[in-house]
């Protein structure tokens, strides 16, 4: 139990530095545990083996999920970065990565060069799942 | 003891309709099964939106659920809509009305005050060819809009859209603040006006239930933009108010827990079959006159069982829509204001031909309050990118949540089979399919609306097509008819083949318009309620 607890606790360090670069307080953590212990997200064989790969190499973590986003967008790989997404924006700390805001215009380039490398690394992505043989839902 | 009435139901026809009868003196007994939310109730701050965001550390517990209800995964599906503190409506519905269909999610409630607490609470007043479709008088409905319209407070303008949401309605309150996303687009609209009005295209702000001034008890809106998960002040109109209020009344008694299973006439009253969702105890209750208001495909399981005719096919008649994620460009980057509503900002009508009738609505909503989790995940990135870019697009972003008329035809039908797995020993099973022909007038008018809204800067992302069902707006189960059928309503609402029995909610709509149809509902209760005390 307690080797589950450090997992969940290590998968919510992981996925958090993933979405806002940084590690989520010990609430935050708690939360998520809970959260993932009420909902059930169990991976199915395929989402295994792409979560090996991304717990070993965390910064594979991007790539994967943008191909699974395009191929297997219910895959529970998704499915907990949505739950750890949810659990950041409900908690005060974090609500500034959430809550709109005025942008300046340099801003504005920095979302279009985002929206420009999300779609790059889709196509990455899209091509790295289809190279390991994963088809899509 | 024999009640002089008895209404079952308690959402808005329900209420409206025991409210005209104990006006009238009369001694009414509502039964309804009245889940309530004990645990969401008082959980929710009385303070903005941002606020919360901003200080309240246990605001995940109504954000997302206390048992993390609020974070949906899969496809998008009828109630996914609903907060946490609103998820109650729903509760109980699987066990005590199960329905069956692969083709119709509907949302049906045994809640306290019934779909009424997820009412988006848009007003519309149906044209006269709207009612004559929908079987409704002109006349009478014209005189009940005006006296639910000052029970429930409407804030509402007169702009290019009241010809077509507010008709000649004269009681209402000021309109609401528009925000400043769609108070940029409305501008917009204004300055294309002429060519959009050629097009069919009707711009304003939707009559809406809710106070911008005091009134009784009630609270003039605050703009706290909590509106989808709390009754702040009681502003905005639920039903649960108005059988609150009747239960001062000494001639109002409200029983809860109480399925109505069937009913069968005797000489000068009918006999009402309960069964308790507390003790799974039988009972049997009596009255002069029976109301059905328990939504349209509630009373239809209590009619058929009551017919008991073997195997009946009743249509059914629902309105389809999709909803459409637009950016408008004109936002991109702009803050939002701190305090607003969630709720519809302002609503585009087309009537190609000018007639008012086969109407189409969109309703325009920004994005605020439901969170941006539940968006990102709607597109096709990796959440961390995604993330960012929807923060930044979030102010840009207009919901355009498309109706459409519906009629009845031969592919829309409900039907009572025997099911001794459940509690009653029966299912509804219900089929709905849209002809080619309807699919491609839908598309056609989508596809309209779409370019009405790029002439104002505002581009479609995608149409999402939630299934049918998930408008929430049924009826034409029991259509009003002049002639004795079976399965069929008198005019003044009546069922026919029964002495003593009412229908007061939509069962008899044989034409349901795009407009939202719960201010319709509630005036044609009212009306049905004054037949039942004149006969």
């Amino acid at each position: 139990m307690r080797q589950a607890t450090r997992s969940l606790s290590d998968e919510a360090d992981l996925i958090a530095r993933y979405l806002i670069g940084k590690s989520p307080n010990d609430r935050v953590k708690r939360r998520y545990e809970d959260a993932m212990h009420t909902l059930h997200g169990d991976l199915d064989a395929v989402d295994r083996r792409l979560w090996k790969v991304v717990t070993c190499c965390p910064f594979t973590f991007r790539i994967i999920d943008s191909g699974l986003a395009v191929l297997r967008p219910a895959s529970s790989i998704r499915r907990k970065v949505h739950v750890m997404l949810a659990v950041l924006e409900a908690s005060p700390e974090y609500c500034e990565y959430f809550l709109p805001k005025a942008f300046g215009p340099l801003y504005s380039v920095n979302i279009v060069l985002t929206g420009a490398r999300a779609v790059f690394v889709g196509i990455i992505g899209y091509a790295a799942l289809k190279l390991m043989g994963i088809k899509g839902q | 003891m024999i009640h002089d009435y008895i209404v079952v139901g308690s959402g808005p026809s329900g209420a409206q309709a025991a409210q005209t009868l104990v006006n009238d003196g009369a001694r009414v007994a509502m039964l309804d099964v009245g889940v309530k939310d004990d645990l969401y109730r008082g959980m929710v701050p009385d303070a903005d939106f941002t606020s919360i965001r901003e200080q309240d550390p246990d605001q995940y517990r109504y954000l997302l659920g206390t048992a993390f209800e609020g974070i949906s995964w899969g496809g998008v599906k009828v109630g996914a809509q609903l907060t946490p503190p609103r998820k109650f409506m729903m509760h109980g519905i699987d066990r005590w009305i199960p329905l069956e269909s692969s083709t119709f999610s509907p949302m049906e409630s045994l809640a306290y005050g019934g779909l009424g607490n997820g009412w988006g609470l848009g007003c519309f007043v149906f044209s006269g060819p709207e009612l004559e479709k929908a079987g409704l008088d002109h006349g009478k409905m014209k005189t009940a809009y005006e006296v639910i319209s000052r029970r429930i407070g409407i804030a509402a303008a007169r702009d290019d859209a009241a010809s077509y949401g507010l008709g000649g309605l004269d009681c209402f309150q000021e309109a609401l603040k528009i925000d400043t996303n769609c108070h940029a687009l409305y501008e917009a609209y204004r300055a294309k006006r002429g060519t959009l009005n050629q097009q069919g295209f009707f711009m304003g702000q939707p009559p809406m239930a809710i106070l911008t001034q005091d009134q009784g008890e009630r609270k003039q809106v605050a703009y706290k933009d909590m509106d989808f998960y709390s009754d702040q002040d009681m502003s905005a109109y639920r039903p649960w108010m108005t059988v609150d209020g009747l239960k001062k009344h000494s001639c109002f008694s409200y029983h809860e827990n109480c399925l109505v299973v069937r009913f069968e006439e005797k000489e000068g009253h009918v006999e009402v079959s309960v069964h308790r969702t507390d003790t799974h105890g039988k009972e049997v209750w009596r009255c002069r006159r029976l109301l059905l208001a328990s939504g349209v495909l509630g009373t239809a399981r209590i009619v058929l069982r009551s017919f008991q005719e073997g195997r009946v096919r009743l249509p059914l008649i629902c309105n389809h829509y999709c909803y459409v994620p637009c950016l408008h460009l004109r936002m991109l980057g702009k803050p939002v204001e701190r305090l607003r509503t969630s709720l519809a900002q302002l609503v585009l009508f087309h009537d190609e031909e000018r007639t008012h009738a086969d109407v189409a609505v969109a309703s325009l909503f920004s994005y605020r309050s439901l969170l941006l989790f539940r968006l990102i995940k709607e597109a096709p990135l990796n959440f961390s990118d995604g993330r960012k870019i929807m923060q930044y697009l979030q102010s840009s972003f207009i919901i355009a949540g498309i109706h459409h008329p519906d009629a009845a035809s031969a592919d829309k039908s409900i039907e009572l089979r025997e099911d001794l797995s459940t509690i009653t020993h029966d299912k509804l099973h219900a089929h709905y399919a849209l002809s080619e022909e309807e699919v491609k007038g839908t598309r056609q008018r989508e596809h309209k609306y779409i370019s009405a809204l790029r002439t104002l800067k505002c581009f479609a992302i995608k149409r999402v097509y939630p299934g049918f069902g998930s408008s929430i707006h049924y009826g034409g189960t029991l259509p009003y008819s002049r002639q004795d059928k079976p399965f069929t309503l008198a005019p003044n609402g009546r069922l026919h083949g029964t002495k003593y029995v009412y229908v007061a909610d939509g069962s008899g709509f044989g034409y349901l318009p795009a407009k939202g149809p719960t201010f319709s509902l509630m005036a044609n209760a009212h009306i049905v309620a004054q037949n039942a005390l004149s006969s």
